[in-house]
């Protein structure tokens, strides 16, 4: 006891946090890794803050209609940079800041998150969850069967094609029905074609170039698993055929010239809506660009390994709420209000158009898309069938960042061409180095 | 036999200036010297202190604690064993350190040589100098995230930089696949982001060298290039002392293009400490590691900075 | 080599190679500056091969300014100069005495806090801050102009260099003043300050800069819009993978940066060039 009291150097800051904490937790749910139900609901004007990664005014329309409907609750946006958001909330978290109430998880963080203790813990909110939420995404905001976020949006990627340039291909577009799905080898078959006849300077286009959301359906589908195994998914499983054969195939991509090899994963929407490319694997959103930039498309499935099984990725960004907030129980609210109300999911996903969380609000979300462009018609339908069928979470694990860190390492060497199994054995390694202070 | 004012005999000691002092004289001056230097001192000491000290020991205490994963749980003594996993066990620490140590030798003596020859050529006599002067200098004004972006962009391989060479019939390169290329298109980011900032520095150091005694040797016959080295460069040692001071360490801390980039690729080529450090502390959320880090960048930068200070400028 | 080159053929050429280094320098301006003007979706064309257009937008749009001021720019440009201006400001007033401490007076220890200040430029300020954010959120500095400007203060670099300069004052000047009678605090004011006048200049520079580009401590300590820099409000713009990244939005505003600090450099030049000749004072 005596030597921790001696490396206590912090005195004021420390107090005033402690005491904070201890204040929090007698009001009956402070503390995080297990913790009581929130607060009991606080009377008069409260206002709390929200941390949210932006870009700029994009939660507004959320934040509006939530304090319309809350007159005793603001909502006040904090807004920090996409790349950034992440590590400062965690860093803020980590000195126990009381000044954040609510913020975005990125839900793939969840385990991480609420294992050190930053979320607290809405198991309170689990039955309305079910009931309003896709089961994909309330499994993506669960770590250790509690809920730790509430799911805002859910995201899915489809196929776009760009209907102009296949058409001076002669080429044959795919449908959008999950019935007629291509494989990756037709995929890349016609995208060479369309190459040949037109000149086009890319055939396929994976949206996230190096991220490990684009290639884990690669990998899944051609049987090599999420990469991670073992008790608390800690321990690599990058050895196997599956992973070989998908990275081989992204390798090849760009070996062969289907895919641009420096166009980066901010820069693949502005390329593909500039009409570069035949082929485009990525987020419903780029549809908003594309119209926009009056491109004519196409929509179709997610491509799949021949005689293996489809897969796609899925989850986006969810509530969290701090326990170390002094409005726990407004925060709360305004995390269940944003994600399990018809009205509030909508609100959040005005902006983006990115699929919402919420089940509910999934068929109005679809059919205002659908008024937009013929080619969205089936839009909703589709992502409906691959959340319901063919949708893969990424493994629930403490040690996500560092995964995801060190995949993206990995895809980055084999794209610029280094062997496959070498690239994957540096990553394991790596890993079993990154994860031997989480374990035990 | 001279009597100073404590009444004591004591005997005259020859001043440099031919003037004579007593001991004790001397020894108040120091005093005096001393109180009123730590007056000059104590604004910029308790500022270094509270915001400089303060958090580094702090670092220096975290690097011998293991926080345990939940945040509300005490941090636990461990000793040197974030060290040791640091220097015997983790496969990334040595290979980063050489990549670090050999990627900041480059930049600093490209852009010491560099920094020199721009502030060589822009005090020269030509039209609207101080145009074109500031044209060079502009990169630094603009924030070092979107100088990176640019030159990401800049060095695609369908963009301008292949797109200058192959009009040249140079070829085309794939600029983030190697090692080569890759430390050649950083230095080119960070010479371009930062050499008109040290030549503005450098320039105000060589002002000082007076016009008179370059001339003098002038007259005496010396060229341009022996008043250079044997005139200009000596008296340029102490600015040049602070500047390749301060581009080691500005180096020794970007992280910026390794973390847009490449994120420490091609291979762990770009893999530097300060991207190590940044991932563990932000990223990872691991404090204590990521301390160690710092303690051993920082015994390494003080290695190469005291070394580079008494190599250029012995007599301080 | 200076005489023999002020006749005019000498200073053409001359004129012209510093033009075409200049030139390496700007055209990545030229480039951002250009696609600022472009519509978002003509940024990427035009790379290979080169023509006129790489450089020279063929459609012009004022959006990308539009955007960039509709996310609140503006106030985030204006703290970002206020910040680093008074951090040059405040940072000279106290490093400056620092400086002539450890360069003039002799005193037991001078070589302690010499070692010491080595000891605080060797660490990444932005990476040991986190917990010191915290301490200023207890202390109320959030959000505030005090909290962004405090930590540019404490610029090892500035001291080290106006050290260095100080020590080139021939020591004559010192012992002079002395034996008149002269306080420390008058020599430093009266005689060395205004030989300083180039290092001083650079030393604000650095300082000035340090905090232009700062972008991590203002992060932990400025989450309310109107208290963002410039730096931040940029980054904003970069959405990832999600909403798609502003790029012209982001080149409108980092040109609009460049602007201030440019003109300051523009004019300040005089002061950079002054040699201790030119103030009329010999060794």
């Amino acid at each position: 006891m005596s030597v921790h009291q001696v490396f206590r150097l912090r005195t004021v800051p420390v107090v005033a946090a402690l005491g904070t904490a201890a204040l929090a937790a007698a009001c009956g749910g402070g503390s995080a890794g297990g913790s009581a139900s929130p607060q009991a609901s606080e009377t008069g004007q409260v206002t709390i803050s929200f941390v949210e990664n932006g870009p700029p005014n994009f939660y507004a329309p959320l934040l509006s209609a939530f304090n319309a409907a809350h007159p005793n609750i603001k909502v006040v946006p904090s807004s920090i940079p996409f790349d950034s958001e992440a590590d400062i909330v965690q860093a803020k978290l980590s000195q126990k800041d009381s000044t954040i109430d609510a913020f975005i998880v990125d839900q793939p963080r969840t385990a991480s998150w609420a294992a050190r203790g930053y979320l607290l813990d809405l198991s309170s909110l689990t039955a309305e969850a079910k009931q309003n939420l896709f089961p994909a995404a309330v499994q993506a905001s669960s770590y250790q069967g509690k809920l730790w976020d509430t799911p805002l949006w859910e995201s899915s990627n489809q196929m776009f094609y760009n209907t102009t340039l296949l058409q001076k291909a002669g080429v044959k577009p795919p449908t959008d029905q999950p019935s007629d799905r291509w494989t990756w080898e037709q995929t890349v078959a016609a995208a060479k074609a369309v190459q040949a006849k037109t000149g086009a300077k890319c055939g396929l286009l994976l949206e996230q170039t190096d991220r490990y959301y684009q290639l884990q359906p690669l990998a899944e589908s051609a049987g090599g698993g999420p990469g991670l195994t073992g008790d608390g998914n800690l321990t690599p499983a990058l050895n196997n055929p599956g992973w070989t054969k998908a990275l081989g195939f992204y390798q090849e991509l760009f070996a062969q010239g289907v895919t641009p090899r420096s166009v980066s994963a901010d820069q693949s929407d502005a390329y593909f809506t500039a009409g570069n490319c035949a082929f485009f694997v990525g987020l419903p959103t780029v549809a908003g660009t594309l119209i926009k930039n009056k491109i004519p498309f196409g929509i179709a499935p997610e491509p799949y390994f021949a005689g293996e099984k489809p897969v796609t990725p899925n989850a986006a960004n969810a509530i969290g709420v701090s326990p170390f907030s002094k409005h726990q129980a407004a925060a709360t609210e305004f995390a269940r209000w944003a994600s399990m109300t018809v009205e509030g999911n909508l609100a959040s996903v005005e902006t983006i158009k990115i699929p919402p969380a919420n089940m509910k609000a999934s068929d109005p979300f679809f059919a205002g898309l659908a008024k937009q462009s013929t080619a969205l018609t089936n839009l909703g339908s589709l992502v409906n069938y691959e959340l319901s069928h063919t949708a893969v979470a990424r493994p629930e694990t403490i040690g996500y960042v560092q995964f995801e860190t060190i995949m993206q390492q990995a895809f980055s060497d084999i794209r610029n061409g280094t062997a496959v199994n070498q690239a994957l054995q540096n990553a394991t390694s790596k890993l079993n180095a990154a994860f031997s202070s989480l374990k035990g | 036999m001279a009597t100073d004012t404590t009444g004591v005999e004591r005997a005259p000691r020859e001043h440099a200036a031919g003037r004579t002092e007593a001991v004790p004289l001397r020894a108040r001056t120091w005093q005096r010297e001393g109180l009123v230097a730590a007056a000059f001192l104590a604004p910029s000491a308790i500022v270094l202190l509270v915001l400089r000290l303060y958090p580094t020991v702090e670092a220096l205490i975290a690097s011998a604690q293991r926080q345990p994963l939940n945040i509300l749980a005490a941090p636990v003594f461990v000793g040197l064993d974030n060290y040791r996993t640091l220097l015997v066990e983790s496969p990334t620490f040595w290979p980063s350190v050489a990549a670090t140590v050999i990627f900041v030798t480059i930049v600093v003596v490209a852009q010491t040589v560099g920094a020199l020859a721009l502030g060589l050529l822009y005090t020269q006599h030509m039209y609207a100098t101080r145009w074109w002067r500031a044209l060079v200098f502009l990169p630094i004004t603009i924030p070092m995230a979107v100088s990176t972006l640019v030159w990401q962009i800049a060095f695609r391989n369908d963009g301008v930089v292949n797109g200058f060479l192959s009009a040249l019939g140079l070829g085309q390169y794939n600029y983030f696949a190697t090692r080569g290329l890759a430390y050649f298109a950083f230095l080119t980011i960070l010479s371009w982001i930062g050499l008109g900032y040290w030549m503005a520095l450098l320039i105000a150091g060589l002002a000082d060298v007076p016009t008179e005694v370059r001339d003098a040797a002038k007259v005496d016959g010396a060229g341009a290039i022996r008043t250079f080295f044997s005139i200009v460069l000596p008296l340029l040692k102490r600015p040049l002392a602070f500047v390749a001071v301060a581009l080691t360490v500005t180096n020794f801390f970007t992280f910026i293009p390794e973390a847009v980039i490449t994120q420490g690729g091609p291979r762990d080529a770009t893999r530097f400490l300060m991207f190590e450090i940044y991932t563990e502390a932000y990223s990872n959320g691991n404090t204590n590691r990521a301390s160690a880090e710092i303690v051993l960048l920082a015994i390494i930068i003080l290695a190469i900075v005291a070394v580079e200070f008494k190599l250029i400028a012995p007599e301080d | 080599m200076n005489k023999l080159l002020s006749r005019t053929p000498g200073k053409v050429i001359l004129t012209l190679v510093g033009i075409i280094v200049a030139w390496a320098f700007f055209w990545p301006v030229v480039w951002m500056t250009g696609s600022a003007f472009r519509p978002e979706k003509e940024i990427f064309e035009y790379f290979q091969p080169i023509s006129i257009h790489t450089l020279i937008p063929s459609n012009y749009t004022l959006d990308n300014f539009r955007a960039a001021i509709e996310v609140g720019f503006g106030r985030a440009w204006f703290n970002s100069i206020v910040v680093s201006l008074a951090s040059a400001a405040l940072g000279l007033a106290i490093t400056v005495p620092a400086a002539f401490a450890l360069s003039v007076l002799r005193f037991r220890g001078r070589g302690l806090a010499f070692a010491i200040l080595f000891v605080t430029f060797s660490v990444p300020f932005e990476l040991v801050a986190i917990p010191l954010a915290s301490s200023f959120r207890d202390w109320g500095l959030t959000n505030t102009y005090t909290g962004l400007i405090l930590p540019g203060l404490a610029n090892g670099f500035a001291i080290l260099l106006l050290r260095q300069f100080f020590a080139g004052v021939p020591e004559q000047l010192k012992e002079a003043a002395r034996v008149d009678g002269a306080g420390w605090f008058r020599i430093m004011l009266q005689i060395y300050v205004p030989l300083a006048k180039p290092a001083l200049a650079s030393a604000g520079l650095m300082l000035f800069i340090g905090q232009w580009q700062a972008y991590l401590w203002p992060l932990l300590v400025a989450d309310k819009p109107e208290m963002q820099v410039g730096s931040v409000a940029l980054a904003n713009l970069q959405a990832g993978a999600v909403g798609g990244t502003q790029f012209g939005a982001i080149f409108a505003g980092a040109i609009l940066l460049s602007i201030v600090p440019t003109v300051i450099m523009l004019s300040m030049q005089r002061v950079f060039v002054l040699s201790i000749a030119s103030t009329g004072v010999k060794g």
